[in-house]
């Protein structure tokens, strides 16, 4: 809020005149890096550790992630000098480099490029170029709270892949679980965000854009896309089975944390986050689907990507390079438990973290439902205009006329593409 | 000496220059920007009306034109009435409402923003005790702005809750500037208390009342904060003002050109309706 | 029957008394004029008989009703304000029409009345103008025409014409000195110009410090003050007071200086008192008392000194172009009927005792 306030009453250009007086003044290098703003203790000691081992000093400014792409959107337009480097989210890569917002990495990255998982690279490569390094990738997991299960006396799900609850199974279990006189609630996605809901159309066999990339209309308010938004709102407006108006990771995080919310739909990151929340027992289990359907599951992650107009281009680059290397992705997997982008992290821990069965699910995901969110270089304007349709899904809009809306105002600032 | 043809001149060049560099030239490059558009690599180009062109087949424009409107024929009425009901109380206070005055200023001292994220709490479906309140003497929780029916209706009421203690004071020095003679006249005319508001009040309070209302229709045409706080412009697009579209044009999705377009239509509409609201709040020895 | 009674009417604003005891008889077409300085009460009196005021105490009659508790719309008066009061949105015609139009007169009537008394007071041709765009003197006589409109048991007048430039003044107090003897209504007047009050008024009441002083005829009370205030108030240039002890049928100042005593020493031997003269009543005479001209004011027809009198300044006033140089002595003195005593203390008015 505070900084959405102030990028809009200031304006970029006065940002970067400060900006530019401030380094002047600075012995050290300081680079400029507009960070998500997860909690503070799974950033700094990343930007730390850079700093001990260069010298050089990461400014991350953390930001929720709608005044993140906000922030970014302004400061990116001024075609300034800052930020230096910046958190690329996978699907929007084609977006920032098709308006000469990231450098190319290609040459800079040429030694490195096996060491990284292939599928992780797809997002952040366009125009056959990769101009966004993969911090990660991503997947979800159904989250349920063992204690809640018991007393109600239903069987956990199965956490074998090929056991998968189906949405139709999921539904009965979540309404015997919301108990709306203690305000609990059976179930809810993480977030409202196209990223965690797509993948509800996808695998009813939606098509949710264009061949082209650039057609929303016939797509974002076709018929798959109406059937499986339906079937969304009921949960919360027929069925009732989770808070509405609940837009919100950490809300939705803090209700299953406190026991009033039976299951989730979240990321890998919870699988430590959730070990703050004391008394929490919670098992997990593969992302369910429509029976019938398709098997389908979100993906893609957080890059990173330099500024091609930065002043501290040496500085930039030696921040991603070290970012590239195992020591950092190993520190960088302990703070945030994203799925490694690195080959070797993935070998390194076989045997320690990933005997977990949570990330044998995650492993079977990555390698056979995970589907990467529409590529499309106005992947921006397609979820924004998405998302605020499925937040007025969930609170009671008309279906069919919310998606209609969306469709043509991303259609509409699609043409800029086109 | 300075020949003094120039001096009143010299006086108001502050005041000018502050006008030209504040108001007339960002008008001037809007005006001017919106019939530009930016390409993809950030270069700008001369597209003459297409901005306009597009805007007139964008569904989206027409629903937000509509709103606002809308918005503008509901809030600039109710505000006007409201802050004068409340000058009218300050003016000959009824026993017993001395809290009210604090409670007037209240609103005033919050900035916009932070009354909006007040109001989100306040009205919140989940936690917010107005909710609390209805539901427990069986009125049920209503949505408010997360409700498409509601939302619109929530923020004109947060805004008169926020601006009408400030037109108030507009409205108050209008009544204190009539005199009290003249009043007293009235009643030896033999005018009762409602002959007096009727004849004598209303018809004295035209000037500020325009002022009020004019004032206040340019500013509710430019409103903005709330709905960026509240609803993003939803639900279902039923809060998305022209201003908040410009806004999200320009800083969501960087199409300026879309942006500006917006800007430079509001700013028509506004002219256009502040000399009809002029016209039509005209006293009548103006007229004559 | 148009006449008013004030019994004992009394007002206090919190602790402050501005009334204090208020008895007055107002007859059928007089013409009152309440007079004093600012703050004797005289507007508040005015405001208490309007009904913008009311009462703390007392009771007050108009046409034989008493309207003590009854709003300003009962009791059937009109009144004429300090600053006219006129109503700014509204053209002449509609001003002075207000009242019929509030009280449900029929159009035609209303403007059969309004025309009537634009012609009396010329504002025929104005009668389509706002206030904003008539000078003093019309607005003046548009507040007056407002109220004749009313045809009221009761005119009163606050200060009506004290908002306008000398001259002016003096040809509205013609008209409304015309327009009374042309109506004949009940008019109570409040002015602070005592010329104004003693050329209107059929009456005068002179107020101080919310009491009635003395009311009278205006020259009676200008003949015969019932006391040094009166006697101060009423006439200008004012009247001159010297302090002196009566000796032997003359007024013997502290510095010895003898002034003539009058007709009213008889039987006050030895009393202190004021002794008074108005300036056009010391003349110029071989034999009498003297003083020192400091200032000579020639004023065209007449010529006003200051004279040194037994160390006190002395206004007289010639009735005629008299040369007079300041430094030069002069004698002068008083016809015995023209001079007034007054208690030192108290200021009441000394008559001879028999």
């Amino acid at each position: 809020m505070q900084i959405g306030r102030r990028q809009f009453m200031a304006g970029a250009a006065s940002m970067a005149f400060a900006g530019s007086l401030g380094r002047a003044a600075a012995q050290s290098v300081t680079l400029s890096a507009p960070w998500m703003g997860w909690p503070e203790n799974q950033v700094t000691p990343l930007m730390t550790a850079f700093e001990k081992e260069s010298g050089i000093r990461i400014s991350a400014e953390r930001l929720p992630i709608a005044e993140l792409f906000r922030t970014l959107e302004v400061r990116l337009q001024a075609r300034n000098e800052l930020p230096d480097v910046y958190l690329v989210d996978g699907p929007l890569t084609a977006s920032y480099a098709a308006r000469g917002h990231l450098l190319a990495l290609d040459e800079m990255l040429a030694a490195d490029r096996d060491r990284f998982v292939p599928t992780t690279l797809v997002q952040g490569t366009y125009d056959d170029k990769l101009y966004a390094m993969p911090l990660g990738a991503s997947s979800q997991l159904l989250f349920y709270n063992k204690k809640l299960f018991a007393e109600a006396g239903i069987a956990e799900p199965a956490s074998a892949p090929d056991q998968r609850l189906t949405w139709e199974d999921l539904l009965p279990i979540a309404q015997q679980l919301t108990k709306p006189e203690i305000s609990q609630f059976g179930f809810a996605f993480e977030n409202t965000n196209p990223y965690q809901l797509l993948p509800v159309p996808l695998s009813r066999g939606a098509e949710v854009i264009g061949p082209d990339g650039l057609t929303a209309s016939g797509y974002v308010d076709g018929e798959g896309m109406i059937e499986a938004m339906t079937w969304y709102q009921e949960l919360f407006q027929t069925h009732k089975v989770g808070p509405v108006g609940t837009f919100q990771t950490g809300v939705t995080q803090e209700m299953f944390g406190s026991g009033k919310l039976a299951m989730i739909i979240g990321g890998t990151w919870n699988l430590v986050g959730f070990e703050k929340f004391e008394g929490l027992e919670f098992g997990v289990a593969p992302h369910p689907y429509f029976a019938g359907g398709k098997q389908v599951t979100p993906t893609g992650s957080w890059h990173i990507g330099i500024n091609p107009r930065t002043a501290f281009m040496d500085e930039a680059q030696a921040f991603v390079k070290w970012l590239s290397t195992r020591d950092a992705m190993n520190l960088w997997f302990d703070l945030r438990q994203y799925p490694p982008s690195l080959e070797e992290v993935w070998e390194e821990r076989a045997g320690t973290t990933f005997v977990d069965p949570a990330w044998e699910i995650v492993r079977y995901e990555l390698a056979n439902t995970a589907t990467p969110r529409p590529a499309t270089p106005a992947y921006r304007e397609y979820e924004d205009f998405l998302r605020t349709a499925m937040q007025d899904i969930q609170t009671g809009s008309d279906v069919s006329g919310a998606l209609t809306q969306a469709a043509q105002n991303i259609d509409r600032e699609m043409r800029k593409y086109r | 000496m300075m020949s003094s043809r120039w001096t009143p001149f010299l006086f108001l060049a502050p005041a000018l220059a502050g006008l030209l560099i504040f108001r007339l030239v960002p008008i001037g490059v809007a005006v001017g920007g919106s019939l530009t558009g930016v390409s993809l690599m950030g270069d700008l180009r001369f597209v003459g009306a297409e901005n306009f062109e597009y805007l007139l087949t964008d569904p989206q424009f027409w629903s937000s034109l509509k709103i606002t409107l809308f918005f503008n024929v509901i809030i600039n009425p109710l505000q006007l009435a409201v802050a004068f009901a409340l000058a009218m109380l300050v003016f000959r206070p009824l026993p017993g409402l001395w809290l009210y005055r604090t409670l007037l200023v209240l609103p005033m001292a919050v900035s916009t923003g932070i009354s909006a994220v007040l109001f989100g709490l306040f009205l919140d479906g989940n936690l917010g005790p107005l909710n609390g309140f209805l539901e427990w003497i069986g009125v049920g929780a209503q949505p408010f702005h997360r409700g498409q029916d509601q939302a619109l209706y929530t923020l004109i009421g947060i805004a008169t809750w926020k601006g009408a203690g400030y037109w108030m004071l507009f409205l108050l020095a209008g009544l204190y500037s009539i005199p009290s003679t003249v009043y007293e006249a009235a009643t030896i005319d033999g005018a009762s208390a409602w002959q007096r508001f009727r004849y004598v009040t209303l018809p004295l309070m035209r000037k500020p009342m325009a002022f009020v209302l004019v004032a206040d229709t340019a500013i509710n045409f430019l409103f903005f904060a709330p709905v960026y706080i509240l609803t993003s412009g939803g639900p279902g697009g039923a809060t998305s003002l022209l201003m908040f579209e410009a806004y999200r044009s320009a800083f969501t999705f960087s199409d300026i050109g879309r942006s500006l377009a917006i800007s430079t239509i509001l700013l028509g509409i506004i002219l256009v309706i502040v000399v009809l609201e002029f016209r039509l709040l005209r006293s009548p020895e103006e007229r004559a | 029957m148009s006449t008013m009674n004030i019994e004992n009417l009394r007002k206090s604003f919190g602790e402050t008394e501005i009334l204090r005891g208020i008895d007055l008889d107002v007859g059928d077409g007089e013409f009152v004029a309440l007079v004093g300085p600012s703050g004797c009460g005289k507007s508040t009196l005015l405001r208490l008989i309007a009904g913008l005021e009311v009462a703390t105490s007392g009771r007050l009659v108009i046409g034989g009703r008493d309207v003590t508790a009854l709003p300003p719309k009962e009791r059937d008066v009109a009144m004429v304000f300090q600053n006219y009061a006129l109503y700014p949105h509204m053209t002449v015609r509609s001003n002075m029409g207000f009242s019929l139009k509030l009280r449900g007169a029929e159009k035609a009537e209303i403007e059969r009345k309004v025309t009537e008394a634009a012609d009396v007071l010329g504002l025929d041709t104005l009668l389509d103008r706002y206030p904003g765009q008539l000078s003093g003197g019309q607005r003046q006589r548009v507040a007056t025409g407002r109220a004749i409109v009313r045809d009221p048991k009761l005119f009163l007048f606050d200060e009506p014409l004290s908002n306008l430039d000398a001259k002016l003044r003096v040809q509205m107090r013609t008209e409304i000195k015309a327009l009374h003897q042309r109506l004949g209504n009940t008019m109570i007047y409040v002015t602070h110009d005592q010329i104004e009050a003693m050329t209107l008024a059929d009456r005068i009441v002179v107020m101080h410090s919310g009491r009635i002083e003395q009311e009278g005829a205006p020259l009676d009370l200008y003949d015969r003050p019932a006391n040094a205030f009166v006697g101060g108030f009423l006439g200008s240039p004012s009247m001159n007071f010297i302090k002196g002890h009566i000796r032997g049928g003359s007024v013997v100042t502290d510095d010895g200086s003898v002034l003539p005593g009058g007709e009213a020493v008889g039987g006050h031997e030895g009393r202190t008192v004021l002794w008074g003269a108005r300036p056009e009543s010391i003349v110029p005479a071989t034999e009498g008392f003297s003083g020192m001209i400091e200032v000579v004011e020639p004023t065209g027809p007449d010529t006003q000194l200051l004279v040194r009198v037994a160390g006190q300044p002395l206004v007289v006033l010639l009735r005629s172009r008299t040369p007079a140089t300041p430094g030069e002595k002069i004698t002068m003195t008083v016809s015995p009927s023209e001079i007034h005593l007054f208690d030192a203390d108290h200021g009441s008015r000394i008559e001879a005792k028999p």
